[in-house]
């Protein structure tokens, strides 16, 4: 008997058939590593190989499916899935169709941290609006933290190095592991509650994202969002965001910068302080020069009142008003002078005296000047002057 | 009186004390009291800020309960 020659296909899809008729292959739950993770661009799929230490199975998840997937898997990372098992006919590769995936181990905690951040984040824990300023210049700095450890010794060092002025108030606390979260909580309320600190910082060093889970502790955070002293949170690395970082008010990559961060240096207070006694210093020698200043016109006021000065001052003022009446007086009497001259020439030119030397004579009856020949009668005497001398005569005939 | 205190007063009483200084009516005789005493703070903020320890305090679990 021949056996019956079969296609590809008809092997492919008997398989197929096999694989989907298979109750103990659908609706199974299986946990498992992934590797070869590939996200299809445009159809949105995910395709992978899922193993353990022995085997792998390849794996598709849809994309109507992995949409709802909070977290974007990674080679290595540990997810439990749910699906199918069926073949793929085409390749004739059989693969687990993956309907869900959850995160197993350290991803589930990764997964809880994403969905309480995006929760506190939507009630607006971690808003800016919230943030409280740092104080320039803290008394007391409540560190919560562990007593034992580096970091403690770390922020001692950098306070005491930039502003040992300010004192450290250590509240101690685990930082990891069972009851760490209540005892951070408690030491943000403690400070809180008494007001024994100008702020706050919360730290941790690195650590693995369990061992610094308890700094996503939503109790931790409210107390952090309640606290009305400013709190720097330095947890972990500077690559490790915890929700304890996000409500806090400043942020720092470590707990030594948490430190810089909560107290100025020493050097820069120091600077303050020189610039404060430069101002007084200027200050003070201006004022110093403006007293300079007003004794010197002072002086000048009472050296001009001096009355040696006054004595000089009224003999110029004496010797230019004697120069003045000198030269006027001079001048009125070379005017009086001149006017006399003149004066005098004028009156020479019209004296009689010169009418008499032209040939002319003056006749006189008894002193009286004779102007008419009718005034005469004959045998009258008179007298007559010439420029050089008087005749005496006698009238011969008088006028007709 | 602690570091701190003496530190921040003087500190405060030192800015008052520039700003006075550049007040314009200020009078020689206040100008000189309110720089003596300014370099009187100046030299006591030198000092704490360069003299100053650390003070370190650790609250015991009583206290942290007394707080709550």
């Amino acid at each position: 008997m021949t056996a019956a020659v079969l296609t590809v296909s008809q092997v492919n899809s008997y398989v197929k058939q096999s694989l989907d008729g298979d109750r103990k292959l659908q609706n199974i739950f299986v946990n498992g590593e992934i590797s070869n993770f590939k996200g299809n661009y445009s159809s949105g799929h995910w395709y992978f190989t899922l193993k353990d230490n022995r085997s792998a199975i390849s794996a598709v998840m849809f994309s109507n499916n992995n949409a709802r997937v909070r977290f974007k898997p990674q080679d290595g990372m540990k997810v439990i899935v749910s699906g199918r098992v069926s073949l793929y006919e085409v390749t004739g590769q059989y693969q687990f169709y993956v309907d869900s995936m959850q995160p197993d181990g350290k991803g589930g905690i990764a997964l809880a941290y994403e969905q309480l951040r995006d929760k506190l984040q939507a009630q607006g824990l971690f808003d800016a609006k919230h943030k409280i300023p740092l104080p320039t210049l803290p008394k007391r700095i409540g560190v919560v933290s562990s007593a034992s450890g580096s970091v403690i010794q770390d922020i001692k060092n950098v306070v005491g190095r930039r502003c040992p002025l300010s004192e450290i108030i250590l509240y101690p606390s685990a930082v990891q592991g069972e009851g760490a979260a209540e005892q951070l909580s408690a030491g943000v309320r403690y400070f809180n509650s008494t007001g024994s600190a100008d702020v706050i910082i919360i730290a941790r060093g690195g650590g693995s994202m369990e061992d610094l889970f308890c700094f996503n502790d939503e109790n931790l955070v409210w107390a952090i969002y309640d606290s009305h002293i400013p709190i720097i949170s330095a947890v972990g690395h500077e690559t490790d965001f915890t929700l304890c970082d996000f409500a806090a008010d400043q942020r720092a990559p470590t707990p030594s910068a948490a430190a810089e961060l909560a107290v100025p240096d020493r050097e820069e207070l120091l600077a303050a302080i020189k610039a404060i006694e430069k101002r007084m210093e200027n200050r003070a020698a201006q004022c110093m020069y403006r007293e300079y200043q007003d004794i010197d016109r002072l002086k000048d006021i009472i050296t001009a009142k001096n009355p040696e000065r006054q004595i000089e001052h009224q003999m110029l003022w004496l010797e230019l008003y004697s120069t003045r009446i000198n030269a006027a007086v001079e001048n009125r009497l070379t005017a009086e002078f001149e006017q006399t001259n003149t004066l005098a020439a004028q009156i020479n030119a019209l004296s009689p005296i010169r009418l008499l030397q032209k040939g002319y004579s003056v006749t006189t009856k008894r002193g009286k000047c004779i102007t008419s020949a009718k005034t005469l009668k004959e045998g009258d005497k008179v007298t007559v002057r010439f420029s050089d001398g008087s005749v005496q005569c006698k009238v011969i005939k008088e006028a007709n | 009186m602690a570091d701190f205190e003496a530190y921040s007063d003087a500190k405060k009483r030192l800015e008052q004390i520039a700003a006075a200084l550049e007040e314009n009516d200020i009078t020689l005789e206040k100008s000189m009291e309110l720089y003596e005493e300014g370099a009187r703070l100046v030299a006591l903020c030198y000092d704490k800020l360069s003299n100053a320890k650390l003070k370190f305090t650790t609250i015991s679990n009583r206290e942290a309960k007394d707080g709550q």
